[in-house]
């Protein structure tokens, strides 16, 4: 296990661009916030990567915390690329984690989370809505131990979990960040008008990711990641290359570069 | 005036205001590629592709349409309002790395400027563009628009890019004796010989012209007011 080769499994997420930044993707069995406003794409990404899993022959499940259905949800996934709806409860499968939270609190919902990894046999678990998760808890303590306790689960199935949240502030303490594996961080500004999207990583264990903001956009494909133009590129040293040895390319203009040639003469 | 023409791999910069010229001295040295047999690649963001080769096919610079059917030649066109300066960087990296073309222009490289999020990141894009075609060894020309039609100072508008640019070619309108006439000029060539001379370029249906208007003049390149003389003869 400590050998220079050992690299710990990965999950990638399926959207080219992202896997770059993180590095070929995120650890199995790693906890990771997805943070952001709303219609930040948090639930896009989320999404997309449960249907890579079911595209790549495993299973995924998707909780929500959230008051709102599920139709409504599906309703706005439907005309992305990649929702296929013949995988939803075969390979991808959505559970409300809403009332079981109201009743039973944080215990109860521990058991649904273990449960349907178990069941499922799970590589992906998204939690969406992690902050309805920490109005239930009475103090921070118990919101971490809950946080601990997703991580031993994650650690146990090799399961890889992203909690969703819209406390979405890049700065500022928040404690569950330093128990999770990475964080990432979508935004959604204006510029002059023009609306621009971006993701930042702001943590990730255990590798070397593409730091500083890469551009998103959301469409009908669904979420891509376009990563900074000039992180993509090796540092080379700017060499000043031998030009003044090389072929000289004419322009077939004889003022311009006078020609030697007598082809260059016939072009024109 | 250039001794021959620009090194293979050398980055030119094509500055000129509206109309000068610019990309039709482009399409010329993309066309001049291609009947020889050399690949060639057009980057646009402003005028349609289809609009520029028309003018190319009017002005009589040829072989481009026939390039394209041959495989010699690629056009690639972006709306500048579209994407985000990673998108248009990454489609021209991509590009030039499958087409691998022996020339290329990129026309109006403000395209970029006009995408970008964060405007100082300007000058590391332009030099990680200018790494990879000096990596691939593409012979560029890009051009740019010089934003003062008429006076006498000449702002080289793009930061950054200057200093992986090896030649400078001017190209811009003066007012003489009341007419407009459009001028070349080098004003840089990196570690060569050229010849510093302005001259009137002609565009007509037989091609591009240079000539010799300017062999009494002084100040053509400020392009203020010239002494009323005389219009030097013109010779070819």
């Amino acid at each position: 296990m400590n050998s220079p080769e050992y690299a710990p499994p990965r999950l990638p997420t399926g959207i080219s661009g992202l896997d770059h930044i993180l590095d070929g993707g995120l650890l199995a069995g790693g906890v990771y916030i997805v943070q952001g406003p709303p219609g930040g794409g948090k639930t896009i990404l989320a999404n997309q990567m449960c249907f890579h899993q079911a595209n790549t022959g495993q299973r995924a499940v998707y909780v929500t915390l959230l008051a709102e259905s599920h139709a409504r949800m599906f309703a706005h996934l439907r005309r992305m690329a990649f929702f296929d709806e013949t995988v939803i409860a075969d390979r991808v499968y959505y559970i409300g984690g809403y009332s079981v939270l109201q009743t039973g609190g944080l215990d109860a919902l521990v058991a649904l989370l273990r449960g349907a990894m178990q069941k499922h046999k799970a590589t992906l678990l998204v939690v969406d809505g992690l902050v309805s998760a920490q109005e239930a808890s009475s103090s921070d303590r118990v919101f971490k131990q809950f946080i601990h306790e997703i991580q031993a689960l994650a650690d146990f199935t090799q399961c890889t979990v992203l909690l969703l949240t819209n406390v979405g502030r890049a700065s500022g303490f928040f404690p569950e960040h330093t128990m999770v594996d990475g964080v990432l961080h979508l935004t959604d500004e204006l510029s002059e008008l023009r609306p621009l999207r971006h993701i930042r990583v702001l943590k990730l264990r255990g590798s070397a990711p593409l730091r500083g903001l890469h551009s998103v956009r959301i469409s009908d494909r669904g979420l891509e990641v376009r990563p900074r133009l000039e992180a993509l590129l090796p540092e080379a040293p700017v060499m000043e290359r031998l030009l003044a040895t090389a072929d000289k390319l004419e322009f077939a203009l004889p003022e311009l570069t006078p020609c030697c040639v007598a082809e260059c003469v016939r072009a024109r | 005036m250039l001794r021959g023409g620009v090194r293979q791999g050398s980055v030119t910069m094509l500055l000129g205001s509206s109309g000068s010229g610019k990309t039709l001295l482009g399409m010329q040295f993309l066309s001049a590629g291609i009947l020889r047999g050399q690949r060639a690649m057009y980057f646009g963001f402003f005028e349609h592709p289809d609009a520029v080769l028309a003018k190319c096919q009017r002005v009589g610079i040829g072989g481009l349409k026939e390039g394209i059917d041959r495989g010699l030649a690629e056009i690639v066109w972006h709306r500048p309002v579209e994407g985000v300066v990673d998108e248009l960087g990454e489609s021209l990296i991509e590009t030039v790395r499958r087409v691998k073309p022996h020339r290329l222009l990129i026309d109006g490289m403000e395209g970029f400027e006009r995408a970008v999020d964060f405007p100082e990141r300007m000058s590391n894009v332009y030099s990680t563009i200018a790494q990879e075609l000096e990596r691939q060894g593409v012979t560029t020309l890009y051009t740019t628009e010089l934003r003062m039609l008429f006076g006498r100072e000449i702002e080289v508008p793009i930061n950054g890019l200057s200093a992986a640019t090896q030649n400078i070619i001017l190209m811009r309108h003066i007012e003489y004796q009341a007419t407009l006439l459009r001028v070349l000029g080098i004003l840089k060539v990196r570690d060569d010989d050229y010849d510093g001379r302005m001259r009137e370029i002609r565009i007509t249906e037989d091609g591009i012209q240079l000539l010799d208007t300017f062999a009494a003049e002084s100040r053509v390149v400020s392009g203020g007011g010239l002494s009323p003389d005389s219009r030097a003869g013109v010779t070819e």
